[in-house]
């Protein structure tokens, strides 16, 4: 019995020569996954932004409002403080304590169906690139959300949408190419590496769980960096605890 | 009407009977898409001073402020942090004298913007970005970010 499976190209490419970057949806790979998203208005340090009760620590994105704009967490806001990422345990997504750094905030929370816990092997199908053509007509998938109609839907109403006719406008999903754990090095000089051997630079989300704490996400701050090879994503922070690297096929180097 | 939708699962295992865990897609869930992707660039040609600069500004064309997130490139060749995801972070000195250099991303309902910021507390020495370029790369969500 031969393979059976999906794939579906980003606009202007070509489905069966399409590398794996330039695919929309692959069923050889995961897509990101949003379990649930929502506002929240003044949550309080500490204080609980959404119960997932999924049973495992999920991957999430939070933006907060600050002075009429959006930042995604942990931010660096002018002024020269830096908003400290939000906690995700087995059951809640909260916002960090007063000790963890948290404040009150708003803004718009993600919680993904990827857990943190686990490894993700990397497969690589297609790697060489193609050249996207043009296509002045109209064509492609799109799926709505439950209770939404897919004609009429609108952008942030649709689960998958693989394009629009406006030009430099290609709609992709965050193909997950791999995940990896494990152990902080505890030392800010070493670093704590993921080979993803994509050979170009990816999109990537960082997460710790520092020891005695719950997992968080983490950016450039004043206490953390990360470095991105074409191979490798690079975490140095000064704390012993848990990584948990997602490493997706978007390049960030467009 | 009954349940419609698409679901598909991973290889080896059947869509019908598959968790959450097991699909690749459900239409169930939302997905996060990215719906605008692009670059751009900024050269310091004096030092910045104290305040918030504005290096880039990208109309989204959405209806709504939605998430988003980056990465840079720093010709900086002595840095550890030449390609990284935004925010870009500097403390030059730190003590009783310091001095905050960022590059973050921001949004509202028109545009996504990239911006740097000086704080200055206490007068510390900064370094100088006279000369320095950074090339940005920007994802927009097609979903709410606020």
């Amino acid at each position: 019995m031969g393979n059976y499976g999906i794939k579906c190209a980003r606009a202007g490419y070509s489905a069966p020569d399409a590398a794996d970057d330039e695919m929309l949806l692959h069923s050889a790979f995961f897509n990101l996954g949003i379990v649930s998203q929502g506002a929240f208005t003044n949550v309080a340090a500490g204080e609980t932004i959404y119960t997932h009760n999924l049973g495992y620590a999920p991957a999430f994105d939070v933006f907060i409002t600050n002075g009429g704009y959006n930042y995604l967490l942990p931010a660096a806001l002018p002024g020269g403080t830096f908003p400290r990422s939000c906690m995700v345990t087995t059951t809640v997504l909260r916002n960090a304590t007063v000790g963890e750094g948290g404040s009150t905030i708003t803004g718009y929370y993600f919680v993904f169906k990827e857990r943190l816990d686990e490894n993700l092997s990397a497969t690589n199908l297609q790697t060489t690139s193609t050249t996207p053509g043009s296509d002045s007509a109209d064509r492609g998938i799109k799926i709505a959300r439950a209770g939404y109609n897919a004609p009429d839907a609108a952008l942030n109403e649709l689960s998958v949408i693989s394009g629009r006719k406006v030009a430099n406008e290609t709609a992709r999903l965050e193909i997950l190419h791999m995940k990896a754990t494990g152990t902080l090095s505890g030392n800010i000089e070493v670093a704590n590496t993921v080979i993803h051997n994509l050979g170009y630079r990816a999109r990537v989300k960082w997460f710790i769980k520092i020891t005695g704490g719950e997992w968080q996400a983490v950016r450039n701050a004043d206490d953390s960096f990360i470095n991105n090879g074409t191979n490798t994503t690079n975490l140095h922070i000064g704390y012993t605890g848990s990584y948990s690297c997602l490493v997706f096929k978007n390049r960030a180097d467009n | 009407m009954g349940d419609q939708g698409i679901k598909i699962a991973k290889d080896g295992i059947n869509a019908p009977d598959a968790t959450d865990q097991q699909l690749i897609f459900t239409s169930a869930h939302n997905h996060l898409k990215l719906v605008k992707v692009g670059t751009a660039s900024y050269t310091f040609s004096s030092n910045p001073g104290t305040g918030t600069l504005t290096l880039a500004t990208i109309a989204h064309g959405l209806s709504f402020t939605p998430g988003h997130d980056g990465h840079y490139q720093w010709n900086d060749p002595s840095s550890y942090t030449q390609n990284s995801v935004l925010p870009w972070v500097i403390v030059p000195s730190w003590g009783l004298a310091w001095t905050i250099y960022t590059i973050s991303l921001r949004a509202n309902a028109t545009n996504l913007y990239i911006i740097f910021d000086r704080t200055d507390v206490g007068g510390g020495a900064p370094i100088d970005l006279t000369g320095h370029s950074f090339d940005f790369d920007y994802a927009i969500y097609g979903d709410n970010g606020a």
